[in-house]
């Protein structure tokens, strides 16, 4: 009896010391595996050069290239942005080139740097295809952009529905401008041509953020010169939105001046969703990434492609935020996840 | 894993005891063997945790270096700043090869390969500024240096930057090393302390395969102490070792010790019952002699007086009268001193002699007296007084009562086998069955006789007592046929005789 419980104990003993071995042996090795030998590895790299790296639209975008060139065994990189110094679009241009990138994604400009650097990465074989702004005249292979004329008449229509809902008879517009480069002129000029006829005055203003903080007290300078606050405001660009926003709540006029904006921002679709802010027209970003990749991945493979794709703005207004909202929630617990 | 157990069971005590001492040593060696090799696994990736930065830092070193060189060459054309920039050069080259070359997803590994390609480029736009300088083409080294400047500057803000993001990975990776570390250690110090425990049960478990037959083998001989030898059972024998071969000699020792017993035992039961024959028999020799001398008279007396009465008739010289009177005094000195059991079968003749004389002499001689002799069977042992009393039989039943023809007895002693047989034969008026079969049956033989307890006597007791001296293996037959004659044949076995 004494003898079977002492053998039975030992036995014990012995799968104890075993499953212990092989606990260390799991988490010797589970250590050893740690770290950086979790990646993967793809054929190409394609470089986002963005204008301005750090706004909403650009990072919004630069998700959607990765995401998307992902599935295209491409990896996306912002490049220079891991870095602790900050480089100019021109300088992160020539690191591009001198990383030897498959292609480059650009927010084109029309500088004659920019031109003479894409054509070095022409010559370097490495293709280079423009979003959102074109640099006309380069050696880019392709400019995937935005429908601006047709978002100026959306921008319009939504002025003019705005206007309808209001009791005054003279309604007066103002459309505020982030750089007034070209695609903002094509905007606003649609803008103009869908009002003319009605009884809307439209005026137009440019706030150039020439430094960080500049653009909300621009803003207030701009809104201050009026009297009365303009009954209806289009902002051309996400950061406008969100300071004209804070603005007109600041001076206690929501309601009275209707507010239409620009991009999904979280900020953006609550005031949405409260009524503050009439609509917003917002990138198609996940189009515009599907076409910048598969532009690179067709110019390699093929050698050509079509030098223009167009894009579209899509209409956030109070009917569909919920939408948005709950695909941002969504995303945001994906991350977090 | 039996076959095992067996073989074990049956190893001398010092295998044994090697055997236990390797088998524990062996489990504790290769449970510290398993821990040392895995710790030093960790610690070899502890060490490695920081190797990427070291690395790093010797290629901005060398960068720092070789632009130096460039710089300085580009200025003076010095050929130790030549030599330093090839020196450092070579050295990047090597060092760069080093760094990850594939596009990834993982940010580090992602630095590593642009700085590896901006390397590649600074390195053949120096080349390119070296071999311009050589031409002694200031616009082209000029410029071929101003990108190299500038690729410098952005491979140190990468360097710089991922020296950051792997200090910042490495110290994590650190900390998180060192803490699993940490819980190594309890997990190892866990394991020592159950594997130690699990040898000391082994060892209690195998050495108990040692003392348990020892323990047996005490208690067992406690038993036999305390108890009798004969109720304890002998001990199991489970193991060959010493312990083995010791239980063997104890079960042997037992064995004997009850064989002992029991022969003992046997010899007092054999004692006691030959003890108790004797007194039979010789209960049965004076029940004879006192009979006889009941149904007689004394023959010491008898002797005396005879031997007086044959001196004198050999003084007066009367010559036939003293021999007989001598005869009949041997018959009763007989008597006198045969009064122990045994006798040679010569004594027993002499006596039948003795009587058949005093028997002729009172029946005028009538009695034809014969004697068929194997002489090699006169000193044949056998109790007294057993022939005389059948040839006294003879003529008193036989032939003292036959008128019509002569009276014949004659004695006749043969071998027939392992046995002496002895036979009075007469021919006399024979016996009738019932009676053969009552003596034989050793019954007391109802006759209508003038002394029937005188017949009682005589063959009953004789039977009886060849029964009692030789165990009832002698044979007697009796053949008779009325009015022809009796045979009486004692077969006597000579083994015992």
């Amino acid at each position: 009896m004494f003898l079977g419980v002492l053998s039975a104990f030992t036995l014990v003993m012995f799968a104890l010391t075993i499953i212990g071995l092989v606990v260390f042996t799991l988490q010797v090795n589970r250590y050893e595996a740690s770290g950086i030998d979790d990646y993967n590895t793809y054929s190409r790299i394609y470089a986002y050069i963005a204008s301005n790296p750090d706004s909403t639209v650009s990072e919004s975008l630069y998700q959607d290239l990765r995401e998307y060139g992902l599935t295209q065994d491409c990896y996306v990189e912002m490049i220079g942005s891991d870095l602790a110094s900050s480089y100019t679009k021109d300088q992160l241009l020539d690191i591009a080139i001198r990383a030897k990138v498959s292609g480059i994604i650009l927010e084109g400009d029309d500088s004659e740097e920019t031109a003479r650097l894409v054509e070095e990465a022409d010559l370097a074989g490495i293709p280079v295809v423009t979003v959102m702004t074109d640099a006309p005249g380069t050696a880019r292979c392709s400019f995937i952009g935005l429908n601006n004329y047709s978002a100026g008449t959306n921008y319009g229509n939504l002025v003019l529905q705005a206007a309808s809902e209001k009791t005054d008879d003279a309604i007066d517009a103002l459309v505020i401008m982030s750089s007034g480069d070209s695609n903002e002129s094509v905007l606003c000029s649609a803008i103009q041509e869908t009002l003319s006829g009605s009884n809307i005055s439209l005026d137009s203003v440019v706030i150039e953020s020439d430094s960080t903080f500049s653009t909300e007290e621009k803003v207030i300078d701009i809104l201050d010169e009026y009297d009365e606050l303009p009954d209806i405001i289009v902002c051309l660009s996400d950061l406008n939105t969100r300071c004209v926003y804070q603005c007109v709540v600041d001076m206690n006029a929501v309601g009275n001046c209707t507010i239409i904006g620009y991009y999904d921002s979280g900020t953006v679709l609550e005031a949405i969703e409260r009524g503050a802010i009439y609509a917003t027209l917002n990138v198609n970003s996940r189009q515009l990434a599907q076409y910048c990749v598969d532009a690179l991945n067709e110019y390699i493979d093929m050698g050509n492609v079509s030098e223009y794709y167009s894009t579209d703005y899509i209409l956030i207004d109070s009917y569909n935020v919920a939408d948005y909202i709950a695909e941002d929630e969504q995303e945001e617990t994906g991350e977090g996840v | 894993m039996k076959g095992y157990k067996n073989h074990f069971r049956h190893l001398k005590i010092r295998y044994k005891l090697v055997a236990i001492f390797l088998v524990t040593s062996m489990i504790a060696f290769g449970v510290n063997l398993f821990v040392y090799l895995n710790l030093n696994r960790m610690l070899g990736r502890i060490d490695m945790v920081y190797s990427t930065n070291i690395s790093l830092n010797k290629l901005s070193d060398d960068l720092d270096q070789m632009h130096t060189g460039l710089t300085g060459y580009l200025e003076t054309k010095s050929t130790d700043d030549l030599e330093q920039y090839y020196k450092y050069s070579q050295e990047i080259s090597v060092e760069i090869q080093e760094l990850n070359n594939m596009p990834t997803d993982n940010v580090s590994l992602l630095s590593e390969r642009n700085i590896r390609k901006i390397a590649e480029s600074y390195l053949l736009s120096a080349e390119r500024a070296v071999r311009a300088k050589r031409g002694r083409n200031i616009q082209q080294y000029t410029q071929y240096y101003k990108e190299c400047s500038d690729m410098y500057d952005v491979l140190n803000t990468y360097i710089y930057s991922l020296n950051n993001e792997t200090f910042r990975t490495n110290s994590e990776s650190f900390n998180t090393l060192i803490g699993s570390l940490r819980y190594s250690e309890i997990l190892c110090l866990s394991i020592f302390i159950i594997a130690s425990l699990m040898n000391v049960l082994l060892i209690i478990i195998l050495t108990g395969t040692i003392t348990r037959p020892l323990t047996s083998l005490s208690e067992k001989a406690n038993e036999i102490s305390v108890r009798n030898p004969e109720n304890v059972e002998p001990l199991a024998v489970q193991t060959n070792d010493e312990v083995g071969n010791v239980t063997r000699a104890f079960n042997q020792m037992l064995s004997s010790i009850k064989e002992y017993i029991a022969r003992i035992k046997e010899q007092m039961v054999t004692e006691s019952a030959m003890k108790e024959k004797s007194l039979l028999m010789e209960n049965h020799l004076k029940d004879a002699q006192l009979k006889y001398l009941q149904a007689q008279i004394n023959p010491h007396f008898l002797f005396n007086t005879l031997n007086a009465g044959a001196q004198l008739a050999m003084v007066e010289g009367a010559d036939r009268t003293g021999e007989y009177i001598s005869n009949m005094a041997d018959f009763f000195r007989y008597n006198v001193k045969k009064d122990n059991e045994q006798v040679k079968i010569s004594e027993e003749i002499e006596l039948v002699d003795s009587y058949i004389y005093i028997m002729n002499v009172r029946y005028s001689g009538e009695i034809e007296f014969r004697k068929e002799l194997d002489e090699s069977l006169l000193n044949v042992v056998i109790p007294s007084m057993i022939i005389q009393p059948i040839v006294e039989n003879s003529l008193k039943y036989g032939l003292m009562t036959l008128e019509d023809r002569d009276k014949e007895v004659a004695l006749l002693l043969y071998r027939e086998g392992d046995f002496a047989c002895i036979e009075v034969k007469d021919n006399g008026v024979g016996m009738e069955d019932d009676i053969i079969t009552k003596i034989l049956a050793r019954e007391s033989v109802d006759t209508t006789g003038e002394n029937p307890d005188e017949k009682s006597v005589g063959l009953r007791n004789v039977l009886s007592r060849l029964d009692i001296f030789f165990d009832g293996k002698e044979e007697v037959e009796i053949l008779s046929e009325i009015g022809e004659g009796t045979r009486v044949i004692l077969r006597i076995p000579m083994e015992i005789a």
